[in-house]
């Protein structure tokens, strides 16, 4: 058994690419975890859509081993996801360290996402080790790294070590301050078990698996653990640790980072946050903090080819195995079919969700636009919630509707701060505190109504600020607004798809946008198509869709009848892709274009 | 059995920009040996088709009118010499550059009484977008010497082409009716794929435009209604008693043979054609091989699916009682959604429907739901 005095648990903090990941996969060669010729660069991050985003989902934890003058430490380097939707998840993976690499870019200084990240970890009272990354680039400024670290977190920098994860240099500086800087873990393993459940994940063999940092006392093969917020019980049949592959061992105790497998069948029975002990000697201090997470955004998610719906079906299910967050119930929409409303933590949740369904899974999908959820007051004196549009209830039924806002942090070089300014105004934003943490870097404060972030804030923000200024964002409440269903006809008959909820000041722009683009995105049709936009029966935009005079009298050619037949059958099963709204056909593409309209 | 004849020559002096069908500038030496090919797939396949008798009898290409008239008396003799021929209609195609009176009287001798024209345009700008190698005058002149030798002559128009105008269209159609033609295909442009034309599409050169195309084909349809001839099919229109018997085989689903290079065939049951390399064609049957390919055969509903798609394109329309007959289906009940989603565009009656004429030009649409 390893005393606690020679285990250390750590993270990595840091901004996309400035460098975790490829730091990550420098410490995990540097110690011989794994051989060079195993090394897959970014080994921690295993799905494609992270290699390819170069951004972390799913947490990964590695344990290696480092000797530090004669003796061998017990490395845990656990990942953790580095994006704003997930900021719980990184929070849970934090309450499972004593210390945190806070890895600085030397040529662009601290960002935004990597400040959030650090109060994060200084709330849960880790000891902050700052790293200074890509020290080998030409434009590397370490010396004005350091400085910035000091003057905007206030932490030491003056010793923190220069390397770089790419070259390899600096590497065993490094192992060795993580040694001597960050505390060992304090911990009893004679004290009940008490573990952290900070990731989970869905093994076709195993079931539902824990990821989890072990407070007190220990587990191994053949105890009989219970979940402390549900009090469910299951039996332990394998614990091990990541190397970065699953590796059994016989016990898990104080201090470690591992897993926990026990035959559990769904995710949601090792929700992140939930503290993990023995049922027949609890912990009487399970760890505090743990919270359901509540979805933000919803969209309907439809197959664009209407009889796929059971492979939708399939799909989502298998997904939901691998991510508790994701949330989704069947939904019904004339213009689609059948298909599922699903809850996403964010944006980018929503956007990784999608992508993985058509890779994986090879679908093809219509997606509607993302809502939030409204509080809509009811003259009856109820208090329903909305995300789809099409449940709203008929104007006159409703006293008054509350959107969810959001506390917005908008870091940026100063001469974006009046485009900023202005797109936050467009935006329904309401102006907080503008500060200047030093002369390259000011820090915005709005308050800003979600359903607008949700939209094309970020679109908007990157282009306006050539990439420059980054977001985060929390929700802090409800506030009343004057909001309206914008509904869309199309020769006519109402499109249940393409309804959106919006602030009334907003409607009529929106409506004009949507329109045009609806214009474009259906094709051509037997007849004149009127696309109108409207607002309780009152049209507020127009625009027709010419009728198609032509299509091919080509010649059918010394009797190929063949190709002619050919053609005919291509384009019937382009029709499949259509949804029929009444009398217009309306391709799969067309309700997407209006997902991203600049208004 | 009553069947058509198709025979294929695939030679043309130039390749017109629009044509993605087979066609070369070869040899005379390639030629001869094609045509050596082709008279031994017309004693082969005529063993075959012991028991047809051959209606009708069509030369297209490529350019029939570029052999010679021994050359295409060669030809002619032997389908004679081979098939057991009762001809209501013998047609060969003729490009502007290439027919001459010998040529013409040749065709006579031998028991040709249709001429087709492909005359594509009168203006010359257009024929030069095109490709084609004529000019307005020499289109104009090969239709004068046809009608001199023929009864019955058709010109192809090729009308939707970017640049063109409603009123050089309508000149060529009353110029061509002036002559004495009796029959006319006006075909809408498409730009195939592998075509000249597509390139320069693809490049930005010019730009087609649905609306003017339809516009065009309303006003030839017009004119030709004014001057006596009548639309029997989507883009075929005749005068009284001269529609063409061997284009209507197509749409009746009547069988036809086809020889040469990337002819086409049907027998009633299967569809097959042969390979469209010519080299390929000549050495096969110079072994003694068929040179055919893609051999299938049809199932119900292909069947079903061309019975629709080819009599709605005509004036005829389809014929409800005898499709359920014959398919032992309902169609009026299993369609019953799309012919309602499409009833505007249709003539329903006394268990006939057929395509509205003002909705001709969006058949493809209207029909790819019935089938």
């Amino acid at each position: 058994m390893f005393d606690n005095s020679k285990i250390r648990n750590f993270c990595i903090i840091a901004h996309i690419d400035h460098g975790k990941s490829t730091l990550a996969d420098r410490l995990i060669e540097s110690t011989d975890t794994v051989s060079k010729r195993d090394m897959e660069e970014q080994l921690l991050d295993n799905m494609d859509i992270e290699r390819e985003r170069g951004i972390t989902i799913k947490l990964q934890t590695c344990r290696m081993f480092y000797e530090y003058r004669g003796e061998e430490y017990m490395l845990n380097l656990i990942d953790t996801p580095g994006h704003v939707d997930f900021t719980y998840e990184v929070s849970r993976s934090l309450a499972a360290c004593e210390g945190a690499l806070l890895v600085v870019d030397a040529t662009q200084g601290i960002e935004a996402q990597t400040l959030t990240n650090v109060y994060l970890a200084l709330d849960h009272d880790l000891e902050i080790l700052p790293v200074i990354n890509k020290i080998d680039l030409q434009s590397a400024n370490p010396e004005g790294c350091k400085q910035e670290i000091e003057d905007v977190i206030g932490l030491p920098a003056d010793d923190a070590p220069l390397i770089s994860a790419k070259e390899g240099i600096g590497i065993s500086e490094l192992l060795e301050r993580i040694i001597t800087d960050l505390p060992a873990p304090k911990g009893n393993a004679d004290e009940p078990l008490r573990a952290l459940i900070f990731d989970s994940f869905y093994d076709n063999y195993k079931g539902a698996i824990s990821m989890v940092r072990v407070g007190d006392g220990r587990v191994k093969v053949g105890d009989k653990i219970k979940m402390v917020s549900t009090g469910k019980v299951f039996d332990v049949t394998e614990v091990g640790v990541f190397t970065p592959s699953a590796t059994p061992v016989d016990e898990l105790y104080a201090g470690m980072v591992g897993y926990i497998s026990a035959s559990i069948k769904n995710v949601r029975d090792t929700a992140v946050g939930d503290t993990i002990t023995l049922a027949d000697n609890p912990t009487k201090n399970p760890y505090d903090g743990y919270k359901k997470i509540t979805p933000m955004v919803f969209a309907g998610i439809y197959p664009a080819d209407g009889s796929k719906y059971n492979d939708l079906k399939d799909a989502l299910e298998k997904l939901q195995l691998n991510d508790a967050s994701l949330m989704f119930e069947p939904e019904v929409s004339t213009a689609l079919g059948f298909g599922y409303r699903c809850g996403f933590l964010g944006l980018l949740h929503m956007e990784i969700i999608e992508e993985r369904l058509e890779r994986e899974f090879d679908l093809d999908l219509v997606t509607t636009a993302p809502s939030v959820n409204y509080k809509v007051k009811l003259t009856s004196g109820e208090e329903i919630t909305v995300s789809n549009p099409t449940h709203l209830p008929a104007p006159d039924r409703i006293e008054y509707m509350e959107e969810p806002v959001v506390k917005a942090e908008i870091y940026t070089p100063p001469e974006y701060v009046g485009a900023i300014m202005e797109l936050c105004q467009e935006k329904r934003g309401v102006y907080k505190d503008l500060s200047y943490l030093d002369s390259s870097r000011s820090k915005l404060l709005y308050e800003i109504p979600l359903n607008e972030i949700i939209y094309d804030f970020f679109d908007a923000l990157k282009s306006r600020t050539r990439g420059y200024a980054s977001l985060d964002y929390e929700i802090i409440g409800y506030k009343k607004s004057d909001l309206v269903k914008l509904d869309m006809l199309l020769n006519g008959e109402m499109c249940d798809a393409l309804s959106t909820i919006v602030h009334r000041d907003k409607a009529y722009a929106r409506g004009r946008a949507i329109a045009e683009k609806l214009k474009d995105a259906i094709p051509r049709q037997q007849f004149e198509i009127p696309v109108q936009a409207c607002i309780g029966g009152k049209v507020i935009a127009r625009e027709t869709v010419k009728a198609v005079r032509k299509d091919v009298l080509a010649k059918c050619y010394g009797g190929d009848i063949t190709r002619k037949k050919k053609l005919l059958e291509k384009q019937k099963e382009g029709k499949k892709r259509m949804r029929q709204v009444g009398s217009v056909s309306v391709p799969s593409e067309a309700f997407m274009s209006i997902l991203k309209i600049d208004s | 059995m009553d069947i058509s004849l198709y025979v294929h020559i695939p030679f043309c002096k130039k390749k017109c920009r629009y044509c993605d069908f087979v066609s070369l500038n070869s040899s005379d030496e390639f030629i001869e040996r094609y045509l050596r090919a082709l008279e031994a797939e017309t004693v082969a396949r005529s063993k075959e088709y012991k028991n047809a008798k051959i209606k009708t009898l069509y030369f297209g290409g490529g350019t029939p009118s570029l052999l010679t008239a021994r050359q295409f008396l060669r030809i002619s003799d032997a389908i004679k010499n081979n098939f057991d021929i009762d001809l209501v209609e013998t047609t060969v195609e003729c490009n502007p550059e290439s027919v001459s009176e010998e040529k013409l009287i040749a065709y006579k001798n031998a028991g040709v009484d249709r001429i087709s024209v492909g005359v594509q345009s009168l203006d010359n700008g257009i024929l030069r977008f095109l490709g084609r190698i004529h000019d307005r005058e020499a289109a104009i002149n090969a239709v004068k010497l046809a009608v001199k030798y023929f009864d019955n002559v058709s010109c192809d128009l090729i009308i939707g082409v970017p640049g063109e105008s409603v009123f050089s269209v309508l000149n060529s159609v009353d110029v061509l009716c002036g002559e004495g033609i009796t029959h006319i295909s006006a075909y809408g442009l498409k730009i195939e794929e592998g075509t000249v034309l597509y390139d320069m599409q693809t490049a930005g050169m010019f730009e087609t435009d649905d609306d003017f195309a339809a516009d065009v084909y309303d006003a030839v349809c017009a004119r030709l209604r004014d001057k006596g001839f009548h639309r029997y099919e989507i883009s075929n229109f005749a005068k009284a008693g001269f529609e063409s018997a061997h284009n209507k085989c197509y749409w009746k689903r009547t069988p036809y043979l086809g020889l040469g290079a990337a002819a086409y065939s049907f027998d009633g049951f299967s569809r097959f054609n042969n390979t469209e390399n010519v080299t390929l064609y000549a050495e096969k049957l110079e072994s003694g091989i068929l040179a055919e390919v893609n051999r299938a055969t049809l199932s119900k509903e292909d069947a079903m699916t061309e019975t629709v798609m080819l009599s709605l394109r005509t004036e005829g329309g389809l014929d409800v009682k005898s499709f359920n007959e014959k398919f032992g289906c309902d169609f009026m009940r299993d369609k019953a959604e799309a012919l309602e989603k499409n009833r505007r565009f249709l003539q329903i009656e006394n268990n006939n429907i057929k395509l509205n004429k003002e909705y001709y030009y969006i058949s493809n649409s209207i029909i790819s739901d019935l089938i």
